[in-house]
């Protein structure tokens, strides 16, 4: 048997389906598929508050749950800058007693406490700017404003709200050559 | 003359090659883009929670500040983030709130009564079918465009250009307006020939609409991915400080007032969207249609103040924005009301068969000038080859 021959079945096929492999583009969609429901269920709280809950955090009278939305280093989100987004959500009291949340990275002054929380109280974001430089160890500062005036501070280290950003942090740390600005 | 015929037979080269490689994810394109455009029309067919029947000819729906009530009433402490009117009669006003336990809902209200007769959370078929045409479900991540965006924008060049090289091609096309013709009598190669050309007269400004916005599209996620800008829209107006109140937590804000405060400089400002406030420092905000038919005018009311923080006239857009922007209501075809969306869907079918058929046609074609080379080759490969 010649050469040309064995090869047919295959050739023919290409000959045959090589315009159709464009549908082969639906395999985008489905692969992407369960991502997609994933992050709906995300960003509709379904799936609970955030990616990762932190846990509550007490400030003056009010307690808060601290969660990270995206178990992902800080990138760049809706803008160019470098951001890490956490939600919050107020809980029993602080539902009707808190006006503002803020999170800032180290201790904010109260005339600037920081990134100001979104969304309903139930469940708002705040997309936290991290310089470069910051410091794996920092501590990230929340900031309550009652509807009365009052403001009440809570921190805890970067490490524990966002493992992942602390561990992105000393790597970009480890790789920036000793002396270097 | 003969010079003329041949030209003419590489632009139909060039016609049958833009698309044909790419037709099945074409097809899917246009398909998905087709049933996007009466997504919320199927949900209304679909969800009787989303049908609201005026209860009789003089009956007025209630008040924004009404229905929220009504809602507190049935829901106590949901947080109503966006409300959305209906966009057609029979449709229920759509509110989109987070309950105490921290999940969104959209709790579909009749608008005369206050009632919440349908509550829908979690996956959102008009979304969805958007997000399957628009960027194939791809992960939006890192501040830029997703990448199924380019993918489906990119159509827009093969499409335009068919378009152009099908005007070239099918000489005399006007004569599709006078002359209508398909023939079903003769063979499945003249039946989807004479479809593909009738058809693709019918919907030359369609198509031209829908593969210009396109190109837009690919044109707009470029220059965001490059950091470049041309909105004059500026940062959202924030409420000052000194204008938020201290003391006791102020009364849920007033939609009404809202409306009639954005209404004194934009007369007869009728929202199709409103947001209430995200933070205690944010202004609510609000669209609706001006003067020119496909761009909305927005307003930012202060909630605790009512004076109108900021407008955004249609007279505030440069010309460049006022094309730009035109490009995703000319695309979706959501600015003309029931009739243009059924008009959109019916020429999103044509263009639909188009693709289609355009395959047909060069399969038909190929399969006989294919066969030819099968005989051809059996002929040769009937005397054996040498040894090697």
């Amino acid at each position: 048997m010649s050469a040309t021959t064995r090869r047919a079945p295959v050739s023919h096929w290409w000959l045959k389906w090589r315009f159709h492999l464009g549908a082969l583009m639906v395999v985008v969609p489905l692969a992407c598929l369960p991502n997609y429901l994933a992050s709906v269920a995300l960003h509709s709280g379904e799936s609970g508050l955030g990616s990762r809950e932190i846990g509550e955090r007490t400030a003056g009278p009010w307690t808060v749950r601290l969660a990270e939305h995206e178990l992902t280093p800080p990138g760049p989100h809706e803008t160019p800058q470098t951001v890490k987004t956490f939600e919050l959500a107020l809980t029993g009291p602080a539902v009707t007693e808190v006006r503002a949340a803020y999170i800032a990275i180290g201790r904010p002054p109260e005339s600037a406490p920081g990134v100001i929380f979104t969304g309903s109280p139930y469940r708002m974001a705040a997309d936290l700017p991290v310089p470069d430089g910051t410091a794996p160890d920092a501590e990230l500062w929340l900031t309550l404003e009652g509807w009365n005036g009052s403001v009440h501070q809570t921190s805890l280290p970067l490490s524990e709200a966002s493992p992942v950003s602390a561990e992105w942090l000393k790597a970009r740390a480890a790789a920036k050559p000793a002396g270097a600005p | 003359m003969a010079k003329k015929g041949s030209s003419s037979r590489v632009w139909l080269l060039v016609h049958s090659w833009l698309a044909l490689p790419i037709w099945a994810f074409l097809f899917f394109v246009c398909l998905t883009g087709t049933i996007a455009t009466v997504s919320h029309e199927i949900m209304w067919l679909v969800d009787p929670g989303m049908r609201a029947l005026a209860p009789s000819d003089d009956a007025k729906p209630l008040g924004y500040d009404a229905l929220l009530d009504a809602i507190e009433r049935q829901r106590p402490g949901v947080a109503v983030e966006d409300i959305t009117p209906p966009t057609a009669s029979g449709f229920a006003t759509t509110f989109d709130a987070t309950t105490p336990e921290g999940v969104s809902v959209h709790l579909h209200v009749d608008p005369y009564t206050g009632a919440i007769q349908g509550e829908r959370s979690g996956f959102d078929f008009p979304q969805f079918i958007r997000a399957l045409h628009g960027w194939l479900l791809t992960p939006w991540s890192g501040g830029g465009f997703a990448i199924g965006w380019y993918l489906v924008a990119m159509l827009s060049l093969p499409l335009l250009g068919s378009l152009i090289t099908g005007l070239v091609v099918y000489k005399k096309f006007w004569r599709g307006y006078l002359n209508p013709r398909l023939r079903t009598a003769n063979g499945a190669r003249i039946f989807w020939g004479d479809l593909h050309r009738l058809a693709g007269v019918w919907s030359i400004p369609f198509i031209a609409i829908i593969s210009l916005s396109a190109l837009w599209f690919l044109i707009e996620a470029a220059l965001w991915d490059s950091g470049v800008s041309i909105s004059t829209e500026g940062a959202p107006a924030v409420v000052a400080r000194e204008h938020v109140p201290t003391g006791p937590r102020p009364d849920r804000l007033s939609v009404d007032r809202a409306i009639e405060a954005a209404r004194r400089s934009l007369p007869g400002f009728e929202p199709r969207y409103i947001r209430t406030p995200g933070d205690a420092y944010a202004t609510m905000t609000m669209q609706g249609r001006g003067a020119f038919p496909l761009l909305d005018e927005k307003a930012s009311v202060n909630p605790y103040t009512y004076e109108l923080a900021g407008a955004r006239k249609i007279s505030d857009l440069t010309g460049l924005e006022l094309v730009t922007e035109s490009m995703r209501p000319l695309h979706v075809g959501d600015f003309g009301g029931l009739w243009l969306k059924l008009a959109y869907f019916a020429f999103g079918l044509t263009l639909t068969a188009m693709v289609f058929s355009g395959m047909m046609i060069w399969t038909k074609r190929t399969a006989q000038a294919t066969a030819k080379l099968v005989r051809a080759v059996r002929s040769t490969s009937a005397f054996p080859e040498p040894a090697e």
